[in-house]
Parts: C-alpha cells; structure tokens; sequence
C-alpha cells in the first residue's frame, strides 16, 4: 500500500501545485473561462428544458413518459459506447505509452499501483465533460417533472458512481487487447474499428428497416425507438442507469434503491476485477508494447506529399511541405484519426440515411429545417474538430521547433501551412457532408448554395480561428494534444469557434425561415436578403480568419524558444 | 564568420547571457564550456535566431542575424541537445522535409542524402518510422540533417551525450573534417576531453558571462594550472576543484 499511497500524494501535491500555478495567472483568464463555462452550462440547461417543453406539447395522443424513457436509454447507451471506447483509447496510451508509466514501472512499485494511479487519471480525464454535459440534462429533466430537491444530487451520485463502470470496461479492454490480442499496432486497430464498425452497421441495419414514409412525425419518433429495443435489455448498464433516474424522478425509493445498489456493486465489481488483472496483464501489455517495432519501409515520398502537391498548388513549396509532413504524422496516429473517423463518420452514415425517414418527401418548411439542423450539426463538428485537431498544431512543434524555426524561410509560412491544411480538409470534408445533405433532401438550389457558402466561410473562420489563437496561446511543454486544448487558449478558442458558427448560421437562417416557413419574403425580396446574408458571412468569415492570424503571425514573429 | 557584439540576454529579472562579445574564425573548432546554467545553450539559440538578445548584435558570415534572419539561417547549422523530431516520419523523409525547407532537390539531395546514410551507417533503419529509433539512431538523423545543406558555421549544444563510444567518435571525427574543411564550429559540452583534444580555442562561461578564452595553454597559465582542461576549469569556474582533485589522488 506504501507504493499507493506515494503516488496519491503525488497526485495531491501536483495538484495543489496547479491551484497555486492558477492563482498567479492572470484574473481575467480565469474570469473568462469561469464565466464562459458558466453562460455554457445555463446555455445547456435551457436547451434541454426547451427540448422537453417541446416534446411534451407534441407527444398528444402519446405517452410522453414512455418517449422521455426511450430517449433516456437510448441517451445511456450511446454514453456508455462513447465511454466505453473512450476509457479504452486513454487506458491504452496512459498505461502502454505513456514516459511516466515507464519511469513509475522502473521503480519499486507493483504494476497494480501503477494500473490504478493511471486508471483514476483516465477515468477524470474522459468523463469530466459527461459530467458537464450531464448534469445540465439532469437537472432540467429534474426541474420539468417537478422531482423535487433530492432528485439532482442523487442523479449526480448515481451518474458518478456509474462512471466507474464504462471506466474498468475500456480498460479491461485496453489491458486485454493489447497483452493478447494481435501484436502490432495495426492487429489492435482492426480489432477496435471492426468492432465499432460492426456495432454502428447494426444500428444503421436496423433504421434502414423501418418504413417511415407514411406516418406522422411522433409516430415515427416512436417507430425508431422500437427499432433501438434493445436499448432497453434489462442486462446492459445503461439500462439500469437510465431506469434508476426514471425512477428518482418518479419517487419510488424501491426501484432507486435497487438500481443504485446494483450500479454500484458492478462498478466496485469490474474496477476490483480489472485491478486485480493488472497484477498480469500490466506487464504483459507493456513488454508487448515494447517489443512491437514498426519494420514497415517508408519512401521519401509517399501519397501525403502528391495530395498536398496537387491540392496547395497555391501556396510555396516549403509550405507544402510542412503540411504534408503534418497529414503523414496525423495519418499514422491512429488515436488522432480514430477520434476524426469517429467525429466525421457518423455524420455521414446519418446523412446517407436521410431518405430513410423520407424526408425528401416532406414540404419546404420541413425540408429548410431538417437542412438547417444538418448544416448546425456538420458546423458544430467542424468547431470541435479544429478546436481539437488544429489549435494544438503549432504547440505540438514544441521541442522540434528547431528543425522549421531554423529554417531560412519566414516564420509565417509555418502558420500559413497550417491554415491552409485546415481550411482545404475542413472545406473538401463539409462540403461534401452537405453537398450529401442537400441531395439527400432535394433542398431547392438556393438553400443549397447558401448552405454551401455559409461552410465555406464557417471554415475559413474556424481555421483562422484555430492556427492564430494557436499561435497566441502555445503550450510547448505538452506533447499531448487533448491536454493542450483544455488550457485556457483551447477553451477561448472552442467559445468563441461555438459563438461564431452561432453568427453565421443565425445570419443565413433568417432569410431561409422567412422564405420558407413563413413565405413572408416573396422570391425577388428573398434574393435580396440572400445576398445580404452571404455579404453577412462573408465579412464576418474574413473578420474572424484574419483578426486571429494577425495577431499570431505578430506572436509566431516574436517567439522564443 | 561568427562575431558577438555585446549580446546580453534576459528572461525577465534573470540576466542569462550579460555583455557577451566573441568571435569564430573560419574553420575554428570552438568550444564553449560552462556549469549548468551559465548561459551555454542561450548563446547558442541567440546565434541560432531562436531567441533574440536584449541587446547587443549577433552576426554569421557578416550577416546581421536579426536583420537577415533567412540569408543567415542558410548559413547555418544546429544541432540541439535533445534530439527532438517528428516521430510519425521515417528518417528518409524527414531528411527529404528539411532539404526541401532549404531548397535542396534532385541529383543534389540524393547524392547528399546517400554520402549522409552511409558516412552516419543509417542504412539499415532509414526507412523505418522515427519512433522506433534509440538515442544514438535519432542523433545520427539529427546530425545528417544539419549537414545536408553543407552548413558554414555549426552550432552544436552537447551532442555527445547519451551516445555509444563508436557514434561519439564518429560524431567527432565528423566535425574535426568540417572544421578542415574552413567550417565554423561551435561547441558546448561538458565533455572537457573533447574540448581539449579537438577545439582550437576554448570559452568558459559562468554566470552568463566569457569568465575565460583562449587556447589550452592560455587558459592554463591564466588559471595558474599545469594540468589537464579539468584542473583549469575548475580553477576557473571556482568550483569543486579541490573534491575533484582530491578524488583523483
């Protein structure tokens, strides 16, 4: 227990360190993020009392009970999948990867130690946003049905106390995978895609078998909750999850109890099961890890240096050149790309299947809106995706600044690379989302050149956004790109990337609302303001490229390293 | 073809390089020596152009540093003292990066990368991803990578740590033939038999200041010392000379 106890003091003092670190930086840092994450928070809370407000107004003839319940499992499932993968990514690279797990394996403490000291740092690391994103659901869900005072602190107990489970899941999985599963890296990324893949193809099969042409909008809302039963098996965690909420909310101390209870002596079970299968498979996995040694050849020139040749033909050479450099090392970081794939992938299943619920088939309004919610959707990905892969780019040159910074060739190329890498991949990307959206929908040619000129400006302001904040808030001792991002640069720039695609979708629904919904605007009228709207985005797009990169090609030129 | 005027440098309140004024002749093998701390590796960023001095100028080949930050970055080589590199390329292509970074392509990249590959024995894992490389295998990448565009001035910041005794004598004999060939070299290391058996004048630093220049013997009669780099070092830098010598007895 002495080792145990050694690296939870550890822990402490770091951070107590780190609260002393946060009180020498700047007020208004902390003041921004503080209230940032605040108007955040409320902002959340009111969308899902809305939402609920909503539902309950449509659900006539309907139990709305039983569609809140639905979505509850359907909601906890998916959670628990996102978890689940999650944990298991984390675990593999915090207890296989990681320096430190080296340094602390070297020492005189057991591997268990070890398992745990990077369990719990896994565990906080993938589920405080859960956390964040959860209780704001909880307590308007809490606050609509009236739940009473005991209903959010006990929902938080049994959200925390179920984040274990999914936690020693993914890293029974991660211990498992990587101490017997295939040896090479590639072996254990075909056994996770495949199976992922497998789990997101039974889903799909069985939404494509509905046949939801015919039927009104609740109804098929049901039909696709009896389509995903399987939600509700009685065996899987979420399930008992989603039911001991439900039953909070409806006062049966039995069921809450009982479900409680039960999450709680699975969660001890699987954290004491994957604990004590550390003692093996710690050891295993790592020397598995270490052994492994990439001995594919790579040629001096391979697909990323012809695709960055053809596609940048605009920019210098040298310029090309780092972003090939850039496209290699994101291609053969399967953590990187797995977490793209995963980001970009299930919109597009969901936009090939638009037709599936015969959307195309409705009227204009309908047709405007399911277009509006799609183009939020592909944009709110693209804010997380340059949030999360862009905006760290510069701080990941880090310690190998001194191969481009030494250099002869000005520094402002390294940003320009990196908003040109950005702009070019988010644009073929979401374009291509939409352009499948739109043709799906058979939107009327207007909506879909909106929708395209809105995502052309969303990505040039979002990379502008990412590659100059990037530059004004590096973080050069972080090697690990998530870390970087939840610092106070990554958190500014994901606010403001939300706020922004906020604007510009606000500025390009107006005239669609008026013209399709309400027909308020006749065709000539509607033109007009169309062509207002796409001034609009693009004043707004150039404003908030350019205003960032200034300043980080001003900060780029003054950095010292 | 190096020249320091005045260069003083700080981080805030901490004055790392104060009032440093030097120069390197062509083909010069110089070594800057030092305790941890006395603004070694400063110096060499400051003539690298990754840091800029306080105040005071830095010129390479009489070119102005930070005025003609590209032309001189031309001129110059660096290794660093942690071989830092992009994990996810293999040594060839990042090879391939930086000479394209520096304008070097075709008949005149190939014929510097095979003469690199086989004077440095890289050959057997060139194509492979860097990450899978040692120490001693990403100092050779490091170390080709900085001749391939045939540098006039070298800036080396303790290169042979870490290194096995065949690649830190290859290492040496490398800069011994560019320092023949009319390159400028300067070199910090804690290695004092490397400063002694190769450099043609030696530097020491404490505190961020040149407490000390000239050749060896120089040194000595300054330091009042007969013996070897290590007994004028220590005389110098007042530091545990007495421990050392004593330990040695």
């Amino acid at each position: 227990m002495r080792d145990l106890r050694a690296l939870a003091l550890l822990r402490a003092r770091e951070l107590r360190n780190r609260i002393l670190l946060l009180g020498r930086q700047s007020r208004f840092k902390i003041l921004v993020v503080t209230a940032f994450s605040v108007a955040f928070w409320i902002g959340l809370y009111k969308a899902f009392y809305t939402g609920f407000s909503f539902l309950h107004a449509a659900a006539v003839g309907y139990s709305f009970g039983d569609l809140v319940a639905a979505m509850f499992h359907v909601f906890f499932l998916a959670l628990t999948v996102m978890l689940v993968v999650s944990n298991a990514i984390i675990g593999y690279t915090g207890f296989f990867r990681s320096r430190e797990t080296g340094f602390l394996l070297a020492l005189p403490v057991r591997p268990q130690s070890v398992f745990l000291y990077k369990f719990v740092e896994g565990l906080i690391f993938s589920s405080w946003a859960v956390l964040f994103l959860g209780t704001p659901l909880l307590a308007a869900y809490g606050r609509f049905f009236d739940a009473g005072p005991l209903f959010f602190p006990l929902s938080l107990a049994f959200l925390a106390v179920y984040l274990f489970l999914p936690a020693a899941l993914g890293a029974l999985a991660a211990m498992l995978v990587t101490a017997y599963l295939p040896r090479t890296r590639r072996g254990l990324l075909a056994v996770v895609s495949a199976g992922t893949m497998a789990a997101i193809l039974a889903v799909v099969s069985r939404l494509l078998a509905l046949k939801g042409t015919s039927v009104p909008d609740l109804k098929l809302a049901v039909e696709v909750f009896e389509s995903i039963r399987f939600s509700r098996h009685p065996l899987l965690p979420s399930f008992w999850l989603s039911r001991g909420v439900l039953s909070l909310s409806e006062g049966d101390g039995r069921d809450v109890f009982f479900f409680f209870a039960l999450i709680l002596a699975n969660a001890l079970f699987a954290t004491v099961l994957a604990h004590g299968m550390s003692s093996r498979l710690m050891m295993r996995g790592w020397f598995a890890v270490q052994g492994l040694r990439s001995r594919k050849i790579y040629g001096e020139r391979g697909w990323a240096d012809v695709l960055a040749e053809k596609l940048l033909f605009f920019v210098h050479p040298s310029v090309r050149r780092i972003v090939a450099k850039d496209l290699k090392s994101f291609v053969r970081d399967p953590v990187q790309w797995s977490q793209f794939l995963i980001f970009f992938g299930l919109l597009a299943i969901y936009f090939l299947n638009l037709r599936t619920f015969a959307y195309e088939e409705r009227d204009l309004f309908w047709k405007n809106v399911i277009a509006q919610m799609n183009l939020l959707a592909t944009a709110l990905t693209l804010a997380t995706f340059s949030s999360r892969f862009i905006f760290p780019q510069l701080s990941l040159e880090g310690r190998r600044f001194w191969v481009i910074g030494m250099a002869p060739m000005e520094r402002e190329r390294i940003l320009g690379g990196k908003l040109a890498l950005s702009f070019t991949c988010s644009l073929v990307l979401s374009e291509a989302l939409i352009g499948l959206s739109s043709g799906m929908l058979r939107t009327p040619a207007a909506l879909a050149l909106l929708h395209a000129v809105a995502l052309f400006g969303i990505c040039l302001g979002l990379s502008g956004l990412a590659v100059g904040l990037g530059a004004l808030y590096p973080d050069f001792r972080e090697d690990n790109p998530s870390k970087i991002v939840s610092g106070f640069g990554g958190t500014l720039n994901l606010v403001l990337s939300l706020l922004f695609v906020l604007a510009v979708l606000t500025l390009q629904a107006v005239p669609c609302f008026l013209y399709y919904g309400r027909w308020v605007l006749g065709p000539a009228a509607f033109r007009w303001v169309v062509a207002g709207a796409m001034a609009g985005i693009g004043i707004l797009s150039a404003a908030v490229c350019l205003v960032p990169m200034s300043l980080g090609l001003r900060a780029i030129r003054r950095l010292e390293i | 073809m190096i020249a320091l005027q005045g260069v003083s440098k700080s981080f805030g309140r901490k004055l790392a390089v104060d009032g440093l004024t030097l120069e390197v002749a062509p083909g010069e093998f110089f070594a800057l020596l030092g305790p941890n701390g006395a603004g070694k590796t400063t110096t060499i960023k400051l003539i690298a152009g990754l840091l800029r001095p306080t105040s005071g100028r830095i010129f390479v080949c009489g070119l102005d540093v930070q005025e003609r930050t590209i032309e001189a970055k031309r001129l110059l080589g660096y290794v660093p003292d942690q071989p830092f590199l992009y994990d996810r390329l293999s040594g060839l292509e990042f090879l391939s990066f930086v000479a394209d970074l520096y304008g070097i392509d075709g008949p005149e990249f190939r014929r510097e990368r095979d003469r690199l590959v086989e004077l440095f024995s890289m050959g057997d894992y060139i194509h492979e991803l860097i990450e899978s490389y040692s120490h001693g295998m990403r100092q050779r990448v490091v170390l080709a990578a900085t001749l391939l565009h045939r540098p006039k001035v070298i800036l080396v910041d303790e290169p042979l740590v870490g290194l096995d005794p065949r690649t830190m004598r290859l290492v040496k004999e490398v800069f011994r033939q560019e320092a023949r060939a009319g390159t400028s070299i300067l070199m910090s290391t804690h290695i004092l038999s490397v400063a002694e058996d190769f450099a043609d004048r030696i530097g020491i630093m404490q505190e961020g200041r040149l407490v000390a220049l000239g050749k060896l013997e120089d040194l000595r009669r300054r330091a009042g010392a007969g013996g070897g780099l290590e007994e004028v070092f220590f005389r110098i830098t007042g530091e545990d000379g007495g421990a050392a010598g004593e330990s040695r007895a």
